[in-house]
This record gives C-alpha cells, structure tokens and sequence, in this order.
C-alpha cells in the first residue's frame, strides 16, 4: 500500500463546510485533478474491471466483469454478471446497445432500445462526462450543496447534449463524487 | 448511485464500490470491484452484438490488479446532528388507504399526450407523476416546509413550477408555510424564492406571455396580525417581490386570485379578512353583521390599481359585509367571471361582463357551506358554462352556475374538495384532491377512481401493541381510527390497514387487558370500545350531569395506565377514570382548566357564518400522562396553559403552572412525559403556535413540578425548529429524548442539551404529531402528520452516543439480538399504482460509528463463525455517524452445474446456525470486532436442534449438487478436449470415433442437467432440477425435515452415483478405445479427467493439468464455458 501523493498535497480536513465561492468549471477541475489529472484520464484507452454484484438484500452474490474502451464513437461498453455458470451480458459498441439474457432459458443476444441503452452510452465515456465536457457538447451547472448521508456536498449537474442530466455530489474536502 | 471507497490504480484514482437502487428494497445492488486492469488490449469484436446463439466474444483476462490506497486524514471534532444520527434510517410503512388532505392540484399535458400531475399536499409536501396519476413520487422533501398551498405551471416553460408553501383551507390543525419556490427543472428541485413571512399562499398566476411575471396570493398569517398578506406580484421571475393590493387592516390578506389569460393585464382578486385563535374562529368580521375588511378588486393595468367590485357600483353584487370569496374566470371566456361569496346573502355570482355587472346564482346547500375551508371554484378550460365547486360534496353545473348536480363527495369518493384539474387536451380527465386523497375521474366527473398512492396521511397519534410483529394503531384527520402491521410478507399493502371507527380519529389505544379491544374516539371526545373481532363499537363516553357542558377537545385525550391493565382515563375539563373499560366512570379531578368564560363562546365562532364543529372547544385538559414509576401520579395539562398535578390518584391535585419561569401565560399543553426512570421527572411541550408563536417550548422538572428548566425555547431553539407537539424518553437510557415538532423529529442524546435533527430515509421536515416507543423490538414509531408512519427499527444504538463513542474513528454499538425471522409468504402483483410500505431489513442489523465519512482505502466488515473462520465478507457503509449494514445470515449458495436455465433455490444460501458470531470491522489499520448472538425468530415453533437436523440436511443437499457439479464438469472437460482432437484431426475416420465417444459423455451428462435451450417451458427434468425442488423444500421451513425428505436425499445420491458409474464405465473401456484411435491418427491422448474437481481451488494435479493445457493451446482455455484463468488463484 502506498499514499496517494496527489491526493496528501489536498486540504483533507473532512467534515468540511463547501465555500461557497465555487464555480462548475472549477469543481470539474478539482474532481480530475483528484483522480490523478486531466493527463492521466484522457490517456486511459481500456479499463477492465473484476468484483461482485450482491442484489437482492444481499442474498444473491453474482461474478461481474466489465470492460470499457475509448473509441471514436464516444466509447463501448460491456457488462457481464454471472450465476450457475450462465452470463448475462449487456453491452454498447458504439452504434448498437444489446444484451443477452440466460437465466430464462435463451442465450441469443437482443437489441435494447435507445432507452434502455442509455446507461450504457453514459458508462462508456471512460474518462466521466466531466473531463472535456464542452469538446462532448455538455453544459455543466452549479447548484449549490446538498446533503448526502451527513456530507455537505457540491452539487455539479451536467446536461449533455440530448437533454439528459447526471447530477454530481462531490465531497467538499476531496471534490470526489460520492454519489451520481 | 453512491460510491464507496476510493483507490488507486496505474496513478488514476477509482471507486471501488458501487451502490444503486432504493435504499432497503429487494432492488438495491451493490458491486464490489476486486481488480482492475488499465490499457490493456481490448478488441473491438468485444463490444460487437454475438449472432445468433453464438456466445459474446470473451473478454480479456489481464494481470488483475487490486484497488489500493491508504491516506492519513486529520480528526475531525465529533459533533451531534443529521449527519451524526441519521444513518438509523426510518421506513415508511403508510398508509396510502386512507391517504391524507390534498391542498393543491395542478397539471399540464406533455407532447407525447401523457398528462404531467403536481399534487400538493396539506402538509405532505409535492408529488409528482408523469404518467397520468399512476405513480407518484415525492419531489419536495428536501425543504425546509411540507404544507403546500398552492402549484402552479408556467404555461410557456414546461421546465418552471411554482409551489406556495403553507395551506389556505385554515381548519384548526392547519400547517404552516415559510414562502414560494421555484423549480427551473420541471419540478425535479426547489429554489427559495421569497416571502418568508406569508405563512400560507392559496394561489399563484403566471403569466402566460412571460413567466418572469407572477401573482401569488398571501392570505397571510392565520394565528396573528401581519402585513405580510395580500396581493404580490414579480416581474423579474421571483427575485423581487411586490406588494401590489393589500387589506385594510393587520388581519385581512388575499382570500382568491384570477387572471385573463388572453389579457393578463386584467386581474381579479378578493381580499379576506380572518383569525383562528384557540376558542374560536372568524371569517369575515365578528359576527354576520360585523365590518369586515373582505371585498373583492379588479385591475386592468397589471396591479398598478385597483377598484373595488361593490354592489353599489356594480349592479347585482352580493351585499356586504364579506367572508372568504372565491374567483375564477372562464379562460375560453374571459368575460365570465365566476364569484362565490360568504355573506349573509351568500351564493354563486356570475359576471358576463368583466365584473360590470353580476347576478345572483345557485346558493344551495354546497355551494355555501363552510366557505372557509371550500371556497373554491374551477372552470373547464375548453368550455366557461362548465364549472366546478368545491365542498364537501363535489357539485358541477354545465349551465354557467344556474344549477349544480352532485358529481362526487361523500358519495363516490372522500369528500370536503379542495382543488381539482381538468385536462384541458381532455376536458373529460379530471384530478380532485379532498381530504382523502386524490382522485380521477375519466368522464368527466361522474365516476372517480382513487389514487392509492400517496400516503400523505395525516395522524393525530400513534399506538402499538406488543404481538409479533406488532400491530401500529392511529388516528387521522377526517380519516377515522386505523390499525396495520408494522412489517408483512411482500411489504405493507393498503389492504392490510384496516379501519376501525368513524368520523376524524384521534386518540387509538389497544386495549392491553385484552388484545380483541380497541379504545378509539372521533372529534369531541366521543371515546368507544370496538371489538375487533366483531367490529362492534361501544359508546363509553363520560356523560354530563344535569345542566351541565362537558368540554371535552377536539382531540380529546385519552390514556391508559401504566399500572392497571383496563384503566383508561379521559379528559373534559375534569378528569374521568374508568377500571371496567368504561362500564362506569370516576370524576377524580375538579376543573382543572381556567375556566375562562370568554373562551366558552363557541356557539358564536365562524364569523359571518356560524361554524361550530368542536374544533374551537377551550378551557380543556388535551395532555394526560400517569407516571408509569410511581402509581397515581398523574400528570395533566390544558390547552388553556394549566399543568396540574395528583400524587394520590386524584383526591388531590396542585396547579404547577406558576412555577415554570419564562414561560408566557396560557401557553397550550401538548404533551407531558412523566421519565420512566425517576418519579419525580417530567418532560413537558407547550405549544403556542395560536398565540401566532411557531416555535418549540420544552421544560423539564425533577422535583416533581416545584421547579422548572427549559431545554428549548425560541430564545435558545438549539436548532430545533417548529411548535412542538410530543417529547418522549427512552425506557432504558435515561435523557435519550424524542421530540416531536411541526417541522420534523428531533433527537437529543444528552437529556436536551444539544439536539440533532432525524433525516434518515429521507424523513422530510413533516408534523410529528406523537411517537410511540415499542419497547421489546426498540422500534421508535412516527406518527405524522402529512407522510404517514415511519419506523426507526431498534434505534437501541442510540444509547451508546456517549462522549466516548463520538471521538472514536469507528465503533461497533450494540443493538437487538438478531432473528433469523420466518420469510413468510405473501405479496402479489399490485401494479404500480399500488403504494406497498417497506418492511424491515431481512437478516442481523449491524450499527456502527464512524467519526468521519470514509473515503480512502478499503474498508471490510467480516462474520466470522464461533471457529474464527471467516463466514461471510459485507460491504461497509461508508457515511459519517451512524451507518447500519445488513448481514444476510446465509451461508454461500451451493455450487450448481451450469444448465440452460436457474436452478431457483439454489441461488440463495442456506441460513447458519443459531450461536455467537463475531463482527470485525477493518478500516485501514483500526481493527475492532463485537460478539452479536444469532436467534431463532421467537415466533418459531421448532427448537434449535431442529434447526440443526434442517441445515445437515440442507448441507447434504450441497454436497449432492457439489458432486453433480463434478460429475459434470468432468463430461465437460472431457468434451473439450474432444471437440479440439477432432478439429486437428484429418479423416473421416477418426472424427467418427470421437464423435461416438462425445455422445456417450454427453449422455452421461444428460442424466444432469436439463438441455433443451429456446427459453419455453420444457418441464425438462434432471437430477439438478430435482434436487433443486428438494432444496428448496427444506429451504421454506427451518424446522426438522420429515424422513421422506431424508430418504429423497439419498434416493438422488443414488442417481447420481448411477450416473457416476456410467462415466467411469466409458473411461474404463472407451477412452482406452478411442486413444488407440489417436495413437494411430498421429493425435495426443485423451486423459480421464480427474475425480475430484474443485474449482474455487486448485488441487496440485488439476493445476498441472491445466497448465498442460494451456500451455497446448494458443488462445485461453476454457473449462465450464469461464475462462480457465478465472478458476486459478
């Protein structure tokens, strides 16, 4: 285990009250340059990730493995949980969304609505909509803090160009999200 | 989604965990990330949609790095508040069945035909539906006010809502508002916009040609005299406010307010004079003939003046003096301007001319009754003969206010309506809120359905019993007497609340001498016993003697004791004792009220129309409490500011009043909690909010009423905000309180030195009209007043918040002895328009305190078993204060064979035994563990040695499908190496031999698992689906197995060791054959594959088979369709 070096030149006295004097801009900046930096993110091509899904109050523990890749498109995605051997899988390659579901007996993949997909197209942006959000057409607005579970958060909205939001809560000593 | 700890990987920081879904619901996932792997190649076929049957293409398996980070973070100073206390969480169970007031309705009709719905409730705060009224959701509740008064849509900007805070249907237990907002998102969140002091607002007008310009209509401040009322208007969108026409005098504010749409420059509005205090009420002036400041007012220059609307100058008028006045102009016809006027000539006044002139119209019986709490008219967008009145029935006239029929109310739906909105793209929809809710109608008003799903309703108090679960019982605003579970299987449905009695319900106590009993009560005291079983109710009411007024409170009390099961006390202005459920009655007090005369009036409250409805009853005791540590000592207080007090059962009482310092006179005594660990101590709430004084007094004695100190006063609020309604202590930690205000819960952990406000679940700022403590679950009950019950379940936690605790990084705090519950049957396919209230978290709740929020590094909470073995691994919360984990209490889901389909059961772990286990918390290098005792649900009629026969069984159950899982894997493995020798062998020969012997294996594996893929319903069964049916027979009931269950668990081990047979007869004489075969076709062996197969370790000889494979082949190998690398640690 190593420190996070970035990370201990930060001001980490926790419990802190959000200033007030913030701008969008300047919380987007802080949330990359918590992450390691704009340089480090836009240089990220792949991340592949190995963990767990516990769903159903923790009764039901599944494999999960997902993968996410830079391209051209604006990034592909692809999820896959498995139980008893059989993997349910839901991806976006950049044009289409589809997914495939076993555990009711078909292995054949189907197509999602855009509706559906739409998770998916925002989870395969590698980098997070915050970093380069102007070049990616998105707007982002302040709206002051909020609670969350006992932390008073900044509250970053970002409205991407189809109208959709993904509303940020970022710490206020880390400027890290703590939820989306 | 919320995002735990945070780590690093290749210098970029990552979380690695997720949390997503509603919080304590079957929905809520969590992932959990263990490696990550960046920049590693990734093909694109990856990505690309497989065809047909074919299987996505695998993805990568790299180096697998683990997430990791440690950084020290400076202390911070404990302190206690939301953040502190409010990871507890709270559920809310209901009930939406008999729903609660609606104040305000408003609606717009999107692009796409679906009908966008707010509804406002009276002091429920907002909910929103866009889907026609299906479902709802509260979009509210993260402001500081939940009464709403009025909604209102900017017509030319979908993304702008205006909401009023603080109802204007001023009924004595009205709510209180502190402004306007503004949502910019189409009502997602709120912004303040001003008028802090207007209390209540019961309309707001945008614009239609610009939505910076708006009207809000203040009638003001109900309790108390304000020049806060009136007539505002914006025209820079809410930044700045103006007073543009306001009343006559302090007590006159805007009673109703129109506007021309096609002419927005002209504005009706009425003004209206009115007070409530405690003993009586009046709208308009004093008295029928009394001046009033009422009157109503037209201008057509945007606000700038105004003139009055009179008979004198406009012919046909009502006469004044004026109460309350409704207005509503016909927006297809802007010339018809609709009045209904409180008078002594009271009616419908209908204007075809701009209010020029007018004319006399329906005056029956519900178009004039109690104007003050239904003055209100609607017209039909698309139609200005069509209107509607709200009353206590629903009348419409279709003949421009000539004549009025019935469409709804008492009959139909609830009754007493107070907005309603017509769908102006199908003037034929129509959304009515009355005091039961919300209702639509999809004919234009003749037949109404009801929502039942909001449960915005509004308890007095709050009971429970001690069965199990426990039984909460409650009584609502113009909603009876109602009891329902506090938890049921597939969650708390309206259909499992039933009701009890009539007319509003107060006061709802189980009678704890006999639990078929029930004492409940409607307005003015008239207390009943019900027999649940037979739903009898029996008057028990304390009758007056001759000549004499018993005054007994709108909410009159009621009150069992604490030492003798079956007696029951009542309060008038004496005090009633019964000890035979009220087959007779003791007077043991004198008045114990002021008697004030002057506060005897009712009979002539209302103002310019009489209305007397027991609501205005004074001069009352409302607070009873016998101090459950000392028999006879009974506390009372008054709503006229009396605390008296009997230490011998009420031969004789002392007046305390005059000793508690500071407080004002006839200060309104809302509850008294005698401590349940000291005689001597109470705790006492005034309420003085009709007195025009919202904020909290709270007083405590310890010598038994001769002195007096104030844990709250406005002065000194501590933070606590609103009149306070019901404080409580804790049973076993003595100073843990319970305070209940207009505005929320509050907590206070070092007897009322400092107080945190309760937020958990998201717990809005709503009345808490009472809490009842359940004593044997340590379950807080919250009786709302606008949202319902909610349940902190096992707030015990709490208890240990001492100095100690707080400076601590992390602290595990004890709590309830978990319960393996029974997982009972129940639920059904309600749709979702149904509101189902959330049950209690299945499995051991673990509480622990955490200094600061956690951020950095892992985090793990791990059960380990009497051993020290590590039987399950959670995931941590991460937040400051409190946080509450669930532990499962199930071992890890047997290990099936891979199949076409689920084998159900099998995908959840059988329970562990009942005994002591350990809880151990590891963050960062801070390490500390708590014993918790795992127990029998107390319901249970097994013993634990029955238990134990269950879970050998159902370990017996595992190994079957363990070795079945062998069984195939060992086929599987041998296909596969099959399938390769065929695809590099050359000739018709060899490919033949192996495709027989591939046959034969499979059908060894056919014996299995079911195969016939395509997703119908084959009823294909093997030897895993029945043992997944054993599985799960044992799996429903934790008792001790009958011996037929035992004799089918061996009768499949005896299939399976057929099928075992079978495989090892092919290997024996087969695989021998078919490797001559290979010797001869110049191909490698065919190996046996090993026997025993364990593939969440490596035994040597499978590793080294396996790496033999790999290293033969030049893409990953694959056993059981995974990758073999997964299998390999």
């Amino acid at each position: 285990m190593r420190t996070f070096t970035i990370l201990s030149t930060l001001l980490l006295t926790l419990a802190a009250t959000p200033s007030s004097a913030i701008t969008a801009e300047e919380l987007a900046l802080k949330n990359a340059e918590a992450k390691g930096g704009l340089a480090r993110l836009r240089a990220l091509t792949t991340v592949v990730r190995t963990g767990k899904l516990i769903v159903s109050n923790g009764q039901l523990t599944l494999e999960m493995r997902d993968v996410t890749k830079r391209t051209a498109e604006g990034g592909a995605t692809r999820n896959d949980a498995q139980l008893q051997g059989l993997s349910a899988s839901s991806a976006w390659d950049g044009k289409v969304g589809w997914r495939v579901d076993p555990f009711w007996g078909r292995k054949d993949a189907e197509r999602m609505t855009p509706d559906d997909a739409k998770s998916l197209i925002e989870g395969a942006d590698i980098e997070g909509p915050l970093v380069d959000h102007g070049k990616k057409g998105h707007t982002l607005r302040y709206l002051g803090t909020e609670d969350v579970d006992g932390t008073t958060t900044h509250k970053l909205v970002v409205v991407r160009k189809n109208g959709d939001t993904t509303t940020f809560f970022l710490d206020p000593a880390t400027f890290l999200e703590i939820r989306i | 989604m919320d995002l735990g700890e945070w780590g690093e990987v290749g210098g970029v920081l990552l979380p690695f965990a997720y949390e997503g879904g509603p919080k304590r619901s079957s929905d809520r996932w969590r992932t959990r990330i263990e490696t990550t792997d960046l920049n590693v190649p990734v093909a694109d076929a990856v990505f690309a949609m497989p065809q047909g049957s074919a299987a996505p293409a695998p993805v990568p398996v790299a180096a697998g790095k683990p997430l990791t980070l440690v950084v020290k973070v400076a202390a911070s100073t404990p302190v206690v508040d939301a953040g502190t206390i409010s990871g507890l969480y709270a559920r809310n169970i209901g009930a939406a069945a008999m729903s609660g007031r609606v104040a305000a309705v408003a609606g717009r009709t999107e692009k796409d035909g679906k009908a966008t719905l707010f509804v406002g409730a009276a002091s429920g705060g907002v909910w929103k539906s866009t889907d026609g009224g299906t479902t709802f959701r509260p979009v509210f509740d993260d402001q500081p006010a939940q009464s709403i008064g009025a909604i209102a849509l900017d017509p030319s900007n979908p993304k702008i809502v205006w909401v009023g805070t603080g109802e204007s249907w001023t009924r004595n237990s009205v709510s209180i508002g502190n402004g306007i907002y503004r949502s910019t998102d189409g009502g997602e969140s709120f912004s303040f916009m001003g008028l802090p002091e207007s209390e209540r607002i019961t309309r707001i007008v945008v614009d239609p040609r610009s939505g910076n310009v708006v009207w809000v209509c203040v009638p003001g401040k109900l309790w108390s005299d304000s020049n806060d009322r009136g007539v505002y208007k914006t025209i820079d969108g809410g930044k700045s406010w103006r007073l543009v026409l306001r009343g006559p005098n302090a007590s006159t504010g805007c009673g109703s307010l129109d506007v021309d749409p096609k002419d927005p420059r002209v504005v009706y509005a009425s003004l209206w004079d009115f007070r409530r205090q405690g003993w009586t009420f009046r709208s308009g002036g004093e008295g029928p003939d009394a001046s009033s400041g009422s009157g109503v007012f037209k201008s057509v220059d945007g606000g700038a003046t105004w003139s009055e609307i009179t008979p004198e100058k406009n012919k046909g008028f009502a006469k004044k003096p004026y109460g309350r006045i409704g207005l509503a102009v016909a927006p297809s016809n802007p010339r018809r301007v609709y009045a209904s006027v409180e008078s002594t000539a009271a009616a419908l006044y209908v204007s075809d001319d701009g209010g020029a002139t007018w004319e006399a119209r329906d005056k029956s019986q519900w178009m004039v009754w109690r104007p003050f709490y239904f003055q209100h008219l609607v017209v039909d967008p698309t139609n200005p003969d069509r209107l509607f009145k709200m009353n206590g029935n629903l009348i419409m006239s279709e003949d421009a206010g000539k004549s009025f029929s019935v469409v709804g109310g008492f009959t139909g739906m609830h009754g007493d309506l107070h907005d309603l909105w017509i769908n102006p793209a199908n003037a034929k929809q129509v959304f009515a809120g009355d005091d039961g809710g919300l209702w639509l109608s999809y004919d234009g008003g003749a037949r109404w359905w009801k929502s039942d799903n909001l449960p915005i309703s509004q308890f007095y108090h709050v009971a429970v019993d001690d069965t199990d679960p426990y039984n909460v019982y409650g009584g609502l605003q113009d909603n009876s007497s109602w009891v329902g579970p506090s938890e049921y299987p597939g969650g708390i449905t309206s259909a499992r609340w039933e009701t009890l009695y009539w007319g509003d319900g107060f006061w709802t106590l189980p009678d704890p001498a006999d639990a078929r009993f029930v004492y409940a009560e409607w307005q003015g005291g008239y207390v009943a016993r019900i027999d649940r079983v037979s739903h009898e109710a029996r008057d028990i009411q304390p009758k007056a003697n001759k000549g004499e007024k018993l005054r007994f409170n709108w909410n009159t009390p009621l009150a069992l004791s604490p030492h003798e099961k079956g007696t029951l006390y009542v309060g008038a202005q004496v005090l009633f004792r019964t000890r035979d459920h009220g087959q007779s009655w003791d007077r043991i007090s004198p008045d114990l009220t002021t008697n004030d005369p002057a506060k005897q009036q009712q009979e002539k409250s209302g103002g310019i129309t009489v209305d007397n409805s027991a609501a205005e009853m004074h001069t009352t005791i409302y607070a009873i409490a016998e101090s459950p540590k000392k028999k006879g000592l009974i506390w009372v207080g008054t709503d006229d500011g009396n605390v008296q007090l009997t230490q011998d059962g009420g031969k004789s009482w002392t007046n305390l009043t005059k000793n508690i310092a500071g407080l004002p006179p006839h200060s309104w005594v809302s509850r008294i909690e005698p401590s349940p660990h000291d005689a001597a101590t109470a705790y006492v709430t005034f309420d003085r909010h009709t007195f025009g004084d919202m904020g909290a007094w709270v007083y405590v004695t310890r010598d038994a009423g001769k002195t007096w100190s104030a844990l709250v006063t406005p002065a000194n609020d501590k933070g606590v905000r609103g009149f306070a309604h019901v404080i409580r202590e804790d049973g076993k930690k003595k100073g843990l309180l319970f305070l209940g205000t207009e505005y929320g819960l509050f907590i206070s952990v070092d007897d009322g030195a400092r107080w945190a406000r309760f937020t958990g679940g998201r717990f809005p700022a709503v009345p808490v009209r009472d809490l009842a403590l359940q004593q044997r679950e340590d379950d807080l009950v919250i009786g709302t007043h606008g949202r319902g019950i909610w349940i902190i379940d096992d707030y015990s936690p709490l208890r240990a918040l001492d100095t100690s605790t707080l400076t601590t990084s992390v602290a595990l705090l004890p709590g309830q002895t978990p319960q393996q519950r029974i997982s009972g049957v129940g639920g059904w396919a309600n749709g979702a328009a149904a509101f189902v209230g959330e049950n209690p978290t299945d499995g051991a709740v673990i509480t622990y305190y955490q200094r600061d929020r956690h951020m950095f590094g892992p985090m793990k909470i791990e059960i380990l078993d009497a051993a020290g073995k590590v039987v399950d691994t959670l995931p941590a919360s991460m937040r400051r204060g409190l946080n509450r984990v669930t532990w499962s209490m199930r071992l890890a889901p047997p290990r099936v064979p891979p199949a076409v389909s689920i084998a159900g059961w099998a995908t959840t772990g059988p329970r562990v035994l009942p005994g002591t286990y350990t809880v151990r918390i590891t963050k960062g290098d801070v390490v500390t563990e708590q014993k918790i005792k795992v127990a029998l649900d107390r319901r249970a009629r097994f013993t634990e040695a029955d238990r134990k026969a269950q879970y050998d069984a159902m370990m017996k159950i595992a190994a079957l499908f363990e070795d079945e899982t062998t069984l195939v894997a060992r086929t599987n493995t041998l296909r596969t190496a099959i399938a390769e020798r065929t695809s590099e062998g050359k000739g018709e020969a060899i490919k033949a031999t192996l495709a027989g012997l591939d046959a034969k294996v499979d059908e060894v594996r056919k014996l299995v698992v079911a195969t016939t893929e395509g997703g119908a319903v084959t009823g294909e069964e093997r030897l895993r689906e029945h043992t997944d049916t054993l599985y799960g027979a044992l799996f429903m009931y934790e008792g001790r197995p009958g011996p037929y269950h035992l004799a089918r668990i061996a009768a499949l081990r005896a299939e399976l060791d057929e099928a075992n047979g079978k495989l090892d007869a092919l290997l024996k004489i087969e695989l021998p054959r078919t490797n001559e075969a290979l010797d001869k076709a110049g191909l490698e062996r065919l190996e046996a594959p090993p026997k025993t197969v364990l593939l969440d370790q490596v035994s040597p000889e499978r590793a080294a088979w396996l790496r033999t494979l790999k290293r033969k082949q030049k893409k990953s190998v694959t056993v059981d369709d995974v990758p073999v690398r997964m299998w390999v640690r």
